[in-house]
């Protein structure tokens, strides 16, 4: 009888059950990931990615015979911890191809995107194979810095250009010739937030830092103390977060007890991804945006941005791109690239999607000074290569920097979305320091 | 000073998480000897399935926690089938097979999550009280916190209850201090063990819905917890119930604590009271050398 009754509630409750989920489901289920949501991996090995995804960007040119065929590789973060960026890389780099093939270029491009997995010694596999591919001129992306330092000293052995969207490229002692990086990396983010906070909020001189605890966030403090010295700001409470947590209560709530509500400080925050959103939804529930008059993210992005939603409260927002920023200098193909990408994705391009545009810029402006898709042609002409298409200012120097714009703006949750997935961002500039 | 209470309820706020997923781990492992990784699926049911309740949406505490409930409930129920489908197939393999076997599970739902969501991360629900806090003796204290707290403390007594109080308890302390004579003696083990299994996904589903305040919902949610559950769990005293609370607790505590300090140490702390405790008491804080699994 017992059996039977417990039987019974099973089943009941398995039936109930399945009928919670699909209301739920037919609410905001599969239909709400629509297009944002990632198809599934290119492969679940190193091997099999590296070959799978292949643009079709040539597609619409490969009529036309005045163009040279050039192939791109792309290191991208498809699977593991960051594959949000990878995604928007993806996108980012198919529709930038499709733009930059024709006339204007001379080159009828195509993409070779090898999944990192934000792993370096896969990133070090996928560009030993890319390279070994014999038909890519130039390899890019982003790996980490750690992946930087490994590429790095493999590009040198291979003879194979590397054009990186590295985090920290002050861990390459002795770069590779090469080697290039393609934006700021983060030390110089916090360069430009000490700049743009002095401008923004002169009367703030003490600083608090919350950085996650490893080589590069020790170094984005420390150009940030530098930063901020410049103008007699010091540096006050540092708090170190470990690089994989995500309940960071602990870190922030003595950020909390040592600052009183309405204080005069401010707080500047390096964490990328959803590390960032992670804190700032626990920094609202210990009140820190009310305790420190502004909190600066340097390595912000939008697609984290997103993550927190209408909760997003009032920040500065410092990294390397931001597309509104960028907007006001366009020559057309930006406003094309994000028209594309709407149609395709219907959605506006996150920051690193447009990243992606901006570095094969960088990558077809060098083969068309080169005159060539070879390797070694291209990277010579890429020392002192000051490609026109590329906005903010261009340096080439002993670490090989192609460009180190930054970009600030004050951030906040779009309130009126009822989805909360926009975020409004005002005063944005490109920083100089 | 001040900065050390705060740390101190702050330590207590955040082993109460802590609590909520180890407890579910210290019930398979101690009445199943199962070490089970499925309970990151769990999570991610919880999180997920308050983000397709709520989506982006403001809505009340009661409104939260009944959501909260519900969707617990649900995995709890995806749990039981679980075990039922796959699970039980497993216990008659060596302890490897078992481990894998919850991984996979684990691996697929991930696998699944991304499929159904995407790679990036949901915004969740504004419940109302996530952003205040009150004054308690002179200092400022988050009351989603307070809500935390008070979870844990409710969970463990009625964990307790149910263990010690009920003819089901009953079952489960003889099912984990010696499977085969309960069996002998007219325990359903196989339901004991479907009963353990889908309260473990119950409570992790629990853990999982409440922590979409302070966690970002992707298809990697939650996953710093499972390690730390796991320390916690060993410190605790495997199948301890008060064990496991207290050790979720005191780590918190003291990580929370050497954050004033050194925040730079703070999670070398945590591994190092592990290795500890495992050295000191290797049966967990509350039991001594040679007595019982029972719980």
């Amino acid at each position: 009888m017992r059996k039977h009754t417990l039987n019974k509630i099973l089943v009941s409750s398995i039936a109930l059950s399945a009928l919670v989920f699909a209301v739920a489901c037919g609410n905001d289920g599969k239909g709400s990931s629509g297009s944002e949501s990632l198809p599934p991996p290119t492969g679940s090995s190193a091997a099999q990615s590296s070959d799978a995804v292949e643009s079709a960007a040539s597609s619409d040119s490969a009529t036309n015979e005045e163009l040279t065929p050039i192939t791109i590789g792309v290191l991208a973060p498809i699977s593991g911890p960051l594959p949000n960026i990878g995604e928007a890389m993806q996108r980012g780099y198919t529709i930038a191809a499709k733009l930059l093939s024709g006339p204007s270029t001379g080159f009828d491009i195509s993409l070779k995107i090898a999944d990192t997995q934000y792993d370096p010694t896969v990133a070090v596999q996928q560009f030993r194979q890319l390279a070994s591919d014999g038909s890519v001129a130039v390899i890019q992306g982003l790996p980490s810095s750690s992946s930087c330092k490994a590429v790095s000293e493999v590009a040198t052995a291979l003879k194979q250009v590397y054009i990186g969207d590295c985090i920290d490229a002050s861990l390459l002692d002795n770069p590779s010739p090469y080697f290039v990086m393609g934006a700021a990396g983060a030390p110089s983010l916090a360069h430009g937030a000490a700049a743009r906070v002095h401008d923004r909020f002169p009367d703030v001189l003490e600083w608090d830092t919350y950085a996650l605890d490893y080589v590069t966030g020790r170094g984005v403090v420390s150009n940030f103390e530098s930063g901020i010295g410049e103008w007699n700001g010091v540096l006050g409470k540092s708090v170190w977060a470990p690089l994989d947590a995500t309940d960071v209560r602990p870190f922030l709530t003595s950020l909390q007890q040592a600052t009183p509500v309405g204080s005069n400080k401010g707080l500047m925050v390096y964490a990328f991804g959803d590390l960032g959103s992670s804190f700032l939804k626990q920094a609202s529930t210990v009140e820190l945006p009310d305790r420190y008059k502004v909190i600066v993210w340097v390595n912000a992005d939008d697609l984290a941005l997103k993550g927190v939603g209408a909760a997003l409260p009032e920040i500065e927002a410092v990294t390397d791109v931001m597309t509104e920023a960028y907007l006001p200098m366009d020559d057309g193909l930006l406003a094309k690239f994000i028209e594309e990408y709407q149609s395709e994705y219907g959605m506006y391009p996150p920051d690193q999607a447009t990243k992606s545009l901006k570095e094969l810029q960088v990558g077809i402006s060098a083969a068309k000074k080169a005159n060539s898709t070879k390797s070694s042609d291209i990277q010579k002409v890429l020392v002192g290569l000051h490609p026109e298409t590329l906005k903010g200012d261009t340096v080439i120097d002993e670490k090989h920097y192609l460009e180190q714009s930054v970009v600030g703006g004050t951030c906040k949750g779009d309130a009126s979305d009822p989805k909360g997935r926009n975020f409004i961002c005002e005063n944005v500039s490109v920083i100089t320091f | 000073m001040n900065e050390v209470m705060g740390q101190l309820v702050a330590g207590l706020a955040q082993g109460s998480t802590l609590f909520l997923v180890a407890i579910g781990l210290s019930l398979t492992l101690g009445v199943m000897n199962l070490l089970n990784f499925a309970n990151g699926a769990f999570l991610i049911f919880g999180g997920y399935g308050i983000i397709m309740l709520f989506g982006n949406g403001s809505v009340s505490l009661g409104l939260f926690l009944l959501g909260v409930l519900g969707v617990a409930f649900v995995t709890g129920v995806i749990g039981g089938g679980m075990e039922i489908a796959a699970i039980r197939k497993l216990y008659s393999l060596p302890h490897l097979f078992p481990l894998l076997g919850t991984y996979a599970l684990f691996l697929v739902v991930q696998g699944l999550a991304i499929y159904f969501f995407g790679v990036s991360t949901k915004p969740s629900a504004q419940v109302s009280i996530a952003y205040e806090s009150f004054e308690f003796v002179g200092l400022s204290f988050s009351k989603y916190a307070a809500l935390l707290v008070l979870a844990g403390i409710v969970i463990l007594v009625a964990i307790w209850l149910m263990v010690n109080k009920t003819t089901l308890g009953l079952y489960v302390r003889a099912t984990a201090q010696d499977r085969e004579m309960a069996r002998l003696l007219g325990v359903d083990v196989n339901r004991v063990f479907l009963a353990m299994f889908a309260l473990s996904a119950l409570l992790v589903g629990c853990a999982g819905g409440l922590m979409t305040v302070l966690l970002n919902v992707n298809p990697s949610y939650g996953g710093q917890y499972l390690i730390e559950a796991f320390v916690v769990v060993i410190v605790g005293g495997v199948g301890s119930i008060v064990g496991t609370y207290i050790a979720a607790i005191g780590l918190s505590v003291i990580v929370s604590l050497v954050i004033v300090f050194s925040p730079e140490y703070a999670m070398a702390v945590f591994y190092l009271a592990m290795v500890v405790a495992v050295v000191w008491r290797p049966e967990g804080l509350l039991r001594t050398r040679g007595s019982s699994a029972a719980l």
